[in-house]
């Protein structure tokens, strides 16, 4: 016998009351479990897909768009740039290096992402098997796209229109796959990445149709271009959709926006400007759930301070009797905050279960193959804040309650009865 | 054992009430005696540490009272004085056992369960240990609050008005657990009561 069972004791003979007040705070622990789970595992997903990327030039549209669309891969292209212009860009002395991108096409709503070989080191992809793509129609799958497709070496598939399915099927070339790379924890899991050329060619075949002219080139019409990519003749009808910047140094951040700006067809967007600028516009909603979620928390510890109080008039007796038995006023003191703590702390693990329970039905739902997956097998540090905030919570719904015992008169008390 | 000189107490706004000086010989029993209202159980709670004495000399196996205070009151309390009540007021989310257990853990002394099961057997409640206070019958439970009292070997066992609520044969029958219990343990019994059966039994007396 201890202070611990007895209160453990008096718990148990309140199922009703002990049960409402776990599940109460439980749920309102669970809310924010979620949401810090969810946010985190957001919010590292983003900052790793942006790292090191300073500037995404894509055609003018919404910046927050671009970012989305060439970084995330969750939104659709604004449009194309000339090639022309993105070649012009990348000699700028400011910039460090440029990687293009040309997007349009998917397969099975995985993208297909026609790039150079310095997209793939940007985000330290390594291969697992084979190689990466090195002739056209060739392509290497990201770990995660690979065994949502099922597809290994030497398949072969017809890329669709856009990037939803049910898009218009490219028929007569068949990608092939070359290689597959090892997870990486970053947007290359979920693409399926070929060389520019490659769709240029499925789009060429569309637009120019029957009449395209397939002409032998030699390479002495090859025009140089920094991104690596053979183009015969001319540039002019040469598009891409966007082009991935670092920069050489800060003044890039300066001159570079207003230039590129300047220039025709083209759009700045800053990821870290527009990851900011979109966490704020999420951010309200999660401050609404979020200041739900304490009004919840702050009712449960109410509600367990109205059901420590009102027990305290049954238990007057019980109080007294122990304090005949030898019980100092402290020990009383502890006996009923050790029950209030131990309320807390069962919604406290209840809230902590639910909630990795929901971020895990959530990641199953939201399927292996979307780009920001979750899970609820990760467990922060910051949780550990949230046994303490439970354990505290009890201490304060207890503490009148406590105060109350503390202060029993016990001869006025058993005099009675 | 228990001595008393010069004690009074008052009650905030009603009158001081004087006690006779009074002494109890370790092993003796006694009964307080008087109406309702003379102060029996007032002065049942000033020796038994309940109520803090305002005025006299109150000593209880050796201890001058008033000279302790707070928890060590309260730990003296639990290791000398057995209190028994009108009613059992057991705690009744406990079990029996459960009950006892917390007699030994709230005097600060070891749990030992071989002196449980003595004090159960010579109360003959053993096979009721594990139910829970109210699956009992009120005479047992009666028997248990007794047990309880005595569990820890106390000097002095003090009883408030143990028979009032019961018929002749339950009345005596525990004033004879009372008697039995106080001398296999070694203590004085003092028992306040208004009852009229029970001052043929008990010869030492003190009169309000």
């Amino acid at each position: 016998m201890n202070l611990i069972v007895l209160s453990w004791n008096y718990i148990k003979g309140q199922k009703l009351n002990t049960l409402l007040n776990t599940l109460l705070l439980g749920f309102g622990i669970a809310i924010i479990v979620v949401l810090l789970l969810v946010s985190t595992q957001v919010q590292d997903k983003f900052t790793r897909n942006a790292q090191g990327i300073d500037m995404v030039v894509g055609a003018k549209g919404s910046p927050l768009q671009i970012i989305l669309c060439n970084i995330f891969h969750i939104d659709f292209p604004t449009g194309n740039i000339p090639l022309e212009d993105a070649i012009w860009l990348s000699r700028q002395r400011l910039i460090a290096e440029a990687i293009p991108l040309a997007l349009g096409d998917s397969y099975r709503t995985i993208r297909i992402v026609g790039t150079n070989h310095k997209y793939v080191g940007h985000y330290g992809g390594k291969l697992a098997e084979g190689k990466l793509w090195s002739g056209d129609l060739q392509v290497t799958l990201g770990a995660q796209a690979a065994m949502t497709l099922g597809m290994g070496i030497g398949d072969t598939f017809s890329g669709e229109h856009g990037m939803s399915e049910g898009g218009h099927v490219h028929e007569g070339h068949d990608y092939e796959v070359v290689g597959i790379l090892q997870p990486s924890g970053t947007a290359l899991d979920n693409l399926i990445l070929s060389n520019i050329e490659s769709v240029w060619i499925m789009h060429e075949e569309e637009e120019e149709g029957e009449d395209h002219d397939h002409h032998a080139h030699t390479d002495d019409e090859l025009i140089d271009n920094p991104f690596g990519i053979k183009i015969y003749h001319d540039l002019e009808d040469k598009e891409i959709t966007s082009l991935i910047l670092k920069y050489r140094g800060p003044m890039a951040a300066v001159q570079l926006p207003r230039m590129i700006n300047a220039r025709g067809n083209l759009q700045a967007a800053s990821p870290a400007f527009e990851m900011a600028r979109l966490l704020n516009i999420v951010g309200i909603g999660v401050d609404v759930v979020q200041g739900f979620a304490y009004l919840i928390i702050f009712i449960a510890g109410l509600s367990v301070f109205i059901a420590l109080y009102n027990s305290l008039k049954e238990r007057r007796y019980d109080l007294a009797i122990m304090r005949s038995m030898g019980a100092s006023r402290m020990k009383l003191l502890v006996h009923i905050i050790l029950e209030g703590m131990i309320i807390t702390f069962l919604g406290g693990v209840t809230g902590f279960i639910l909630g990795h329970g929901v971020v895990e039905l959530i990641g199953m739902m939201t399927g292996e193959g979307a780009q920001v997956s979750v899970t609820g097998r990760i467990f922060l540090s910051e949780e550990l804040l949230i046994i303490v905030v439970s354990f505290a919570l009890g201490v304060v719904a207890a503490l009148i309650p406590a105060i109350t015992a503390y202060r029993t008169d016990i001869s006025k008390v058993l005099a009675k009865g | 054992m228990v001595r008393i000189q010069g004690l009074s107490y008052q009650y905030p706004g009603a009158q001081q009430v004087n006690y006779p000086d009074w002494e109890v010989t370790q092993g003796d029993h006694s009964l307080i005696l008087g109406g309702s209202g003379c102060g029996k159980t007032t002065l049942l709670h000033l020796l038994a540490g309940l109520l803090k004495s305002q005025q006299g000399e109150l000593t209880v196996a050796g201890t001058s009272l008033p000279s302790l205070g707070g928890a060590k009151l309260d730990a003296f309390r639990g290791r000398n004085i057995g209190l028994i009540f009108q009613k059992p007021h057991l705690i009744n989310t406990l079990s029996v056992i459960d009950n006892l257990k917390l007699a030994q853990y709230l005097a600060q002394l070891p749990q030992d369960h071989n002196r449980i099961d003595h004090v159960l057997g010579a109360l003959d409640i053993t096979e009721k240990s594990k139910s829970k206070v109210f699956e009992l019958s009120q005479g047992q439970q009666q028997r248990v609050a007794i047990a309880r009292a005595v569990l820890n070997q106390p000097k002095v066992v003090m009883a408030d008005e143990p028979t009032a609520s019961l018929d002749d044969q339950n009345a005596f029958n525990v004033l004879d657990t009372l008697e039995e219990q106080a001398n296999d343990n070694k203590a004085s019994l003092i028992i306040a009561t208004h009852d009229q059966r029970i001052k043929d039994r008990i010869k030492t007396q003190l009169e309000l």
